[in-house]
């Protein structure tokens, strides 16, 4: 079941306003948000399947930081900067794989044990003696949570996953997600808009009627949209009744069935949990997923994301995997139009800015977790670029009024 | 007698000429061998050198270009 302490009312006379449209395309804003939001935030790296071995690996770059998630010689899911000690390289190029023995830097040769430690430097007489702790490779902070491996580049505010995660940890530990495995690889692709044009429009269903017709075939009316309450949202679709319109949603109607392992109320449903600042982690009868984006720029952003599957399964269950992944695909486009749509209304001079029903307010609760920890979102006009930090800082400082 | 590390090592010393990756296998565990001071500089220099190339044989390479590879390659391997 869902957790039930978490006040998800909606105020009475709340301010329907989004963010100012300034926020959407200034470049100091963008380097306060990488800096203060997205390295000191809990991210989802991948899964612990995605590095099934010994010597497994995967990398994880976002907002200029580079991660290895790697499998070490005792099997167990170890993070580290991917960065050479020597001269900061690129330590390993390739996007997932696997290594026999010990990590090579490409640049000059340096190698590292999986332990992280130095093994050796390129070329060895040509230094002193070097430590192989002092020089060994930067562990990264990581936490697995039902087999999500989540990493932060820099020390923040948030508490453990397992904590931030507790409302969702009843609900979710009927999938048993840990045991899940790699569908189809990790997904990027680069979109055209402001990070947060991504997720103002997935945290609302409002659109779901119009914009999402598979959606609205598969679930309906029965869709609803719990806003961030401590970093977390929630929102979930009951399949309705009827067979089904379309041919993806009609077939998954009819081939998806009961997973013996789940309780019967989620045997037909789709739930997605928010995790803040800009990620995902939902899960159907037949997959775990995440999703997340990433600022480039301030009119740039990288989608990413995963699926996951139960370890065994039949044919059937084959099938409405596949019909599920082809309604999500569906979604996905239809999404990116629609955060081109809402982007491009932030550089109008005549926008005067958002105005939310009650069925948006989880973008509003989005926006407000945001704005405690960059006061500067309050500011309703473009600050100047050259002290936007110092604005925010003193902002910061400053007692409640 | 060699531990069970060395043993280790040793096979992967001698990844198979080809494989995907084994160039940079060879190294890493030519690597472990000069720091257990059980092999030379220039050798080691030579693994380094052919770590990129999956195809070429170290040992040839260093034969090639005069490094005495006897005290320890030849009769190690």
């Amino acid at each position: 079941m869902r957790d039930h302490t978490r006040n998800i009312e909606i105020p009475a006379d709340w301010d329907r306003r989004g963010l100012p449209g300034w926020c959407y395309h200034s470049p100091a804003l963008l380097d306060l948000e990488q800096s203060e939001l997205f390295k000191t935030h809990w991210q989802i790296a991948c899964h612990v399947s995605d590095v099934p071995e010994v010597g497994s690996f995967l990398c994880f770059d976002m907002c200029g930081e580079r991660a290895i998630i790697l499998r070490d010689n005792t099997s167990e899911v170890r993070a580290y900067l991917n960065i050479c000690r020597h001269r900061g390289s690129r330590l390993v190029a390739k996007e997932q794989g696997k290594c026999t023995n010990a990590l090579v830097c490409p640049f000059h040769g340096w190698v590292y044990n999986l332990d992280g430690t130095l093994r050796g430097a390129a070329r060895p007489e040509s230094f002193p003696q070097l430590d192989k702790h002092e020089f060994g490779l930067k562990s990264l902070e990581m936490e697995v949570w039902h087999g999500f491996v989540f990493v932060r580049f820099k020390p923040g505010l948030q508490p453990s996953v397992a904590e931030l995660l507790a409302p969702m940890e009843q609900e979710l530990s009927a999938y048993r997600m840990a045991e899940h495995v790699p569908t189809d690889g990790i997904w990027t692709e680069e979109t055209p808009v402001n990070w947060k044009s991504i997720r103002d429009v997935d945290n609302e269903g409002y659109h779901v009627p119009l914009a999402h017709p598979a959606l609205q075939d598969l679930y309906g009316s029965t869709y609803a949209d719990e806003p961030y309450v401590d970093g977390v949202s929630r929102s979930d679709g009951r399949f309705t009744p009827t067979k089904g319109r379309r041919w993806a949603v009609r077939n998954y109607k009819k081939f998806t069935k009961p997973q013996p392992h789940l309780p019967e109320h989620l045997h037909k449903t789709w739930l997605y949990y928010g995790i803040f600042p800009n990620a995902v982690i939902a899960v159907t009868p037949e997959t775990s997923l995440f999703y997340q984006e990433f600022p480039v720029s301030t009119g740039k952003s990288i989608l990413r994301s995963a699926t996951y599957r139960n370890p065994v399964e039949d044919r059937q269950q084959r099938a409405a995997r596949y019909l599920a992944s082809r309604i999500d695909r569906e979604t996905v486009e239809e999404d990116i139009q629609l955060t081109i749509w809402s982007n491009e209304s932030m550089q109008s001079e005549a926008f005067e800015g958002f105005y939310l029903s009650d069925l948006e307010y989880g973008v509003r609760s989005h926006h407000d977790h945001l704005r405690r920890i960059l006061p500067i979102y309050n500011v309703e006009t473009a600050p100047d670029e050259d002290g936007l930090a110092a604005l925010n800082a003193s902002m910061t400082d400053a007692p409640d009024t | 007698m060699q531990n069970s590390e060395q043993e280790h090592q040793r096979k992967l010393l001698l990844a198979k000429d080809g494989e995907p990756g084994s160039g940079s296998t060879r190294y890493a565990a030519a690597m472990f061998f000069y720091q257990a001071n059980m092999m030379s500089a220039e050798l080691l220099e030579i693994y380094r050198r052919c770590s990129k190339f999956d195809a070429e044989d170290p040992i040839d390479v260093a034969k090639y270009e005069g490094i005495d590879v006897s005290e320890f390659a030849l009769g190690f391997i």
